[in-house]
């Protein structure tokens, strides 16, 4: 399973990079930007509240093709 | 085009329309000296620059508001009169918990905040709102005509949030006036009498919330109240080595709770009326919304932003600075002008129209953003939402009740607010 950020949905409320900021960075526009250090070390705990937290939800686990 | 010279925030003219002021500023002075050292930052992205560099630009020190009272105008704030003192004194005592609050701390409050308030935990609350909508349709439909304000945009959100709050029906009304008063004093100018009737009202509602804690620290239950008596705050560990934990106090949950109640009550009932009026304002945009009801989500974010329910909220500087080649000295009040960057034109093309299918890649910031971002977005959304299917839904051919609308705003610098609006409609 791999995370993702769908900017098509995003509504800059900028909560992800706020209250997870290990996992989440701003880029220069204003949007999320995934750390992929920080996520793959992260625990599904955390990730989950990083899903849930998000107003519009963006964020998603996807299926990793290549398992 | 209008002059920023002219800008008088409390001439009834510009309480009813603001908007061409606001263009004025954003193309004469981005960053407007509205009073010694009062700065409205009216730009879509200096406004975001100021949203998320929470060191510079601070929440605490009662940034949110100014003092709207005093006869020379626009005015920092300040410790309030003995006679309003002495009323307040018999409140809970007040703790900066989120609106008044800076990161660490205010995001510590958020978390735990933001996990009662996420899109999973709302939606189990849209049964109950599509029944308070119905039922507060049932009562009007028969006669043709309502006014909405009263009879419907006020008592969506106060049902609601009274519901997710365990407030029971009996105390609907009392919270509905604390609610009323509490909001006009924040950004009105209100006669001295108003003032400490506002005063009570605050003192009746902490008092009433502190009640509710209480009775929920000794049962079972599953409202927002139940969930912050059982939330564990983040804390530094005494030694200095890790984090802790502690339970919420009093005076922290009654400050919480105080501020979802009123923003939770207040701004959506602006919503849902500005809303109303612009879609009839607007004959083209209301047929596309009402032959295609999937559009309502749209709609509503262009609701929020051409007439943000919140116009604006303060910050308070924390060292000189530079915003928009203005120089900031450390100290000066900043009011970031939501309403305002959310028809900024180089962002929204024809930013000053109402297009119930508008798509930007840029997003309206009528919630904020940041770590303020207001915690509940997903609320008013769904809420929203339910509302307006149902009423396109059960009424056909909403208009204007004729003679009977003024179109005035509450008078209140930071909230957009009709009085009222009449409308008749046909039963479908």
């Amino acid at each position: 399973m791999k995370l993702k950020i769908d900017l098509s949905k995003c509504v800059m409320s900028g909560q992800c990079y706020y209250f997870h900021p290990k996992l989440v960075r701003m880029d220069k526009n204003g949007h999320p930007e995934l750390i992929s250090a920080g996520v793959e070390s992260a625990g599904d705990e955390v990730i989950d509240d990083l899903i849930e937290m998000c107003p519009a939800l963006a964020i998603e686990l996807v299926k990793d093709k290549s398992q | 085009m209008k002059s920023v010279h002219d800008f008088d925030p409390f001439a009834e003219a510009t309480i009813d329309c603001p908007y061409e002021f606001y263009g004025a500023m954003r193309e004469q002075a981005p960053v407007y000296e509205a009073a010694d050292n009062v700065y409205f930052v009216t730009t879509y992205d200096l406004i975001r620059e100021v949203l998320v560099d929470t060191k510079t630009y601070s929440s605490k020190n009662g940034a949110a508001f100014l003092n709207f009272q005093g006869e020379e105008g626009l005015a920092p704030p300040s410790a309030p009169p003995p006679e309003i003192m002495e009323i307040l004194v018999n409140g809970v005592e007040n703790r900066d918990t989120m609106l008044s609050a800076d990161p660490p701390e205010h995001t510590r409050f958020r978390a735990l905040v933001n996990r009662s308030l996420t899109p999973k935990r709302v939606a189990r609350l849209e049964h109950v709102m599509h029944s308070v909508v119905d039922d507060l349709i049932d009562k009007f439909i028969d006669r043709g005509e309502v006014e909405f304000v009263s009879e419907f945009s006020m008592m969506v959100p106060l049902t609601v949030v009274s519901i997710a709050l365990g407030v029971p029906e009996s105390e609907l009304e009392n919270y509905k006036f604390w609610s009323a008063e509490m909001s006009k004093v924040l950004a009105g100018r209100v006669s001295p009498e108003e003032q400490l009737v506002a005063a009570q009202a605050r003192v009746d509602l902490q008092n009433y919330l502190a009640s509710q804690v209480e009775a929920a620290r000794s049962r079972t239950g599953e409202t927002l109240v139940d969930d912050l008596v059982n939330a564990h705050l983040l804390i530094d560990a005494e030694d200095g080595d890790g984090k802790d934990y502690r339970p919420l106090d009093t005076p922290e949950i009654v400050s919480i709770l105080q501020q979802l109640l009123i923003a939770g009550q207040e701004t959506v009932n602006y919503l849902l009326s500005s809303t109303m009026l612009n879609l009839i304002e607007n004959p083209e945009e209301f047929v596309k919304v009402a032959s295609d009801i999937s559009l309502v989500p749209a709609m509503l974010e262009e609701g929020l932003r051409v007439d943000s329910p919140i116009q604006a909220l303060g910050r308070f500087v924390t060292q000189d600075t530079e915003l928009g080649g203005v120089s900031l000295p450390e100290g000066s009040r900043l009011m970031v002008m939501y309403g305002c960057g959310n028809r900024d034109k180089t962002v929204f093309d024809e930013g000053e129209s109402f297009q119930v299918d508008r798509v930007s890649d840029r997003k309206h910031i009528a919630f904020g953003a940041g770590p303020h971002y207001c915690p509940g977005a997903n609320l008013a959304r769904l809420e929203s939402k339910v509302a307006m299917e149902h009423l396109l839904s059960r009424l056909k051919n909403i208009r204007l009740a004729p003679g009977k609308n003024d179109f005035a705003h509450q008078y209140n610098f930071i909230f957009r607010a009709l009085n009222s609006l009449h409308l008749q409609f046909d039963v479908s």
